[in-house]
């Protein structure tokens, strides 16, 4: 099975299948965190080894059947170790608690108006229309940062970026594009 | 009200960078008063907070189906033994092995004399490969595989290179580099695997004549004209075409 042939796996495919990719990765990712990203010292390196696999499957699998995710840059091995170690770096930052286990904790508003309605699927569906129209450079890059949570140095070598600075600067440049693209230009006005 | 220095596509970047976590909180007290002050601002802003809050911050899925998720990766841990780390114990174990090949090396060049004239053509025809960045994170062992290569330590190179692709801090088409530095090592047999492996992967950096060019040289190492003919033949290149012609006269 190729790379693209699991990513459908992931996106479509009934649990059994699931399964045998969890099987298949397993090992050699958990391997991968045990023996590079894992503090030696943590109380339970196992455990913890586990469960950031599982999340960063969970991860690529979500990404895949939301449509988020639908095309690779590199060895979907490549993919869940880059989750995986991104999970324990925020892991760290985080004070040890296990932020990942719950949805994204958000800052509180910073305008007054209200959330959109129900789980925001509306203006979901309408972003990913806006980066399909901002072409595959762009659109890779800010699911790369976004929904895959990867850090940049990361991102960059991914993406072929020459560093991190570089790929944060295209960031900005595809977010003023999709700001264009929502007609959120602001008039420029004077005091 | 905006002020007359302050471009309203700054307002807007200064929510990006409120949801990065690269605003502090004196700067996003400032531009919540800012908004506040402001409907007609307050109101766009609005928007763009919104497509970053439901967008591209949330979730690519619901909670249901991610705790569904996690029971059946769990129930299939549940059906294997634990993994542990063993990496560090299989690194010396392959640095023994490859110092009792290189011994065995040494002892055969003297055994059996001077190369055959395929090996001698291998060894002629081998230049060092430059490496196109194709990385993904890079750290510790696999860092100093990179370095090694570029400075053509080719014996460093090649178990570092190989041992980072295998454990994923390495992207594949670096097994292209493993593969001619294990070449430029003296070590035919394990360069013909590597670079076989990248062959069927169907994804290299270069064209695949390169690669296939490199092969010939592994098999020619190993006195194999057959194999070097057989991964040279219908590539077109300069440097394949010659090498097949000198192939051909062996």
């Amino acid at each position: 099975m190729t790379d693209d042939e699991i990513l459908r796996t992931l996106a479509h495919d009934e649990d059994t299948a699931l399964q045998e990719v969890y099987r298949r990765y397993r090992e050699p990712c958990q391997r991968f965190l045990l023996a590079r990203v894992i503090d030696p010292r943590h109380p339970d390196r196992q455990a913890l080894a586990i469960e950031l696999f599982t999340e960063a499957l969970i991860v690529l699998t979500q990404n895949a059947r939301s449509g988020r995710l639908t095309e690779l840059t590199a060895r979907l091995d490549t993919y869940l170790n880059a989750v995986a170690r991104n999970l324990y770096r925020k892991l760290q930052r985080h004070d040890g608690r296990e932020q990942y286990h719950d949805p994204r904790t958000l800052p509180e508003r910073l305008t007054d108006a209200p959330e959109a309605g129900e789980d925001g699927g509306e203006v979901r569906r309408l972003l990913y229309a806006r980066m399909r129209e901002l072409g595959p450079r762009c659109r890779q890059l800010l699911a790369h940062y976004y929904f895959l949570e990867l850090d940049w140095a990361t991102v960059a070598e991914m993406l072929g970026y020459k560093n991190a600075a570089s790929a944060k600067n295209n960031k900005a440049k595809c977010l003023a594009r999709l700001r264009t693209l929502y007609g959120l230009t602001l008039p420029n006005r004077q005091t | 009200m905006i002020e007359s220095d302050d471009l309203p596509e700054d307002i807007l970047a200064q929510i990006e960078a409120y949801y990065d976590g690269s605003l502090t909180a004196a700067e996003a007290a400032a531009l919540r008063k800012r908004l506040r002050n402001d409907p007609q601002l307050a109101a766009i802003a609005a928007e763009w907070e919104t497509v970053h809050r439901h967008g591209l911050l949330g979730p690519a899925g619901g909670t249901e189906e991610r705790e569904r998720l996690r029971r059946i990766f769990a129930e299939e841990e549940a059906r294997h033994a634990p993994i542990t780390a063993t990496r560090r114990t299989m690194g010396r174990q392959w640095w023994l092995i490859a110092a009792a090949v290189a011994l065995l090396l040494i002892a055969g060049y003297w055994l059996f004399g001077q190369p055959s004239p395929a090996e001698q053509l291998a060894r002629e025809r081998f230049a060092w490969l430059p490496r196109q960045e194709a990385t993904l994170g890079p750290a510790d062992d696999a860092q100093r595989g990179l370095l090694a290569y570029d400075r053509q330590q080719y014996a460093e190179a090649y178990p570092l290179l190989r041992d980072g692709v295998a454990n994923g801090v390495l992207d594949s088409v670096n097994l292209l580099y493993a593969g001619v530095a294990a070449l430029g090592a003296g070590e035919a047999g394990e360069a013909r695997a590597l670079l076989t492996a990248l062959l069927d992967t169907g994804r290299y950096p270069y064209e695949e004549e390169d690669l296939r060019y490199y092969l010939a040289l592994a098999a020619l190492r190993e006195d194999d004209v057959v194999g070097a003919r057989g991964y040279l033949e219908g590539q077109a290149g300069p440097r394949v075409e010659a090498l097949r012609g000198e192939v051909e006269g062996l």
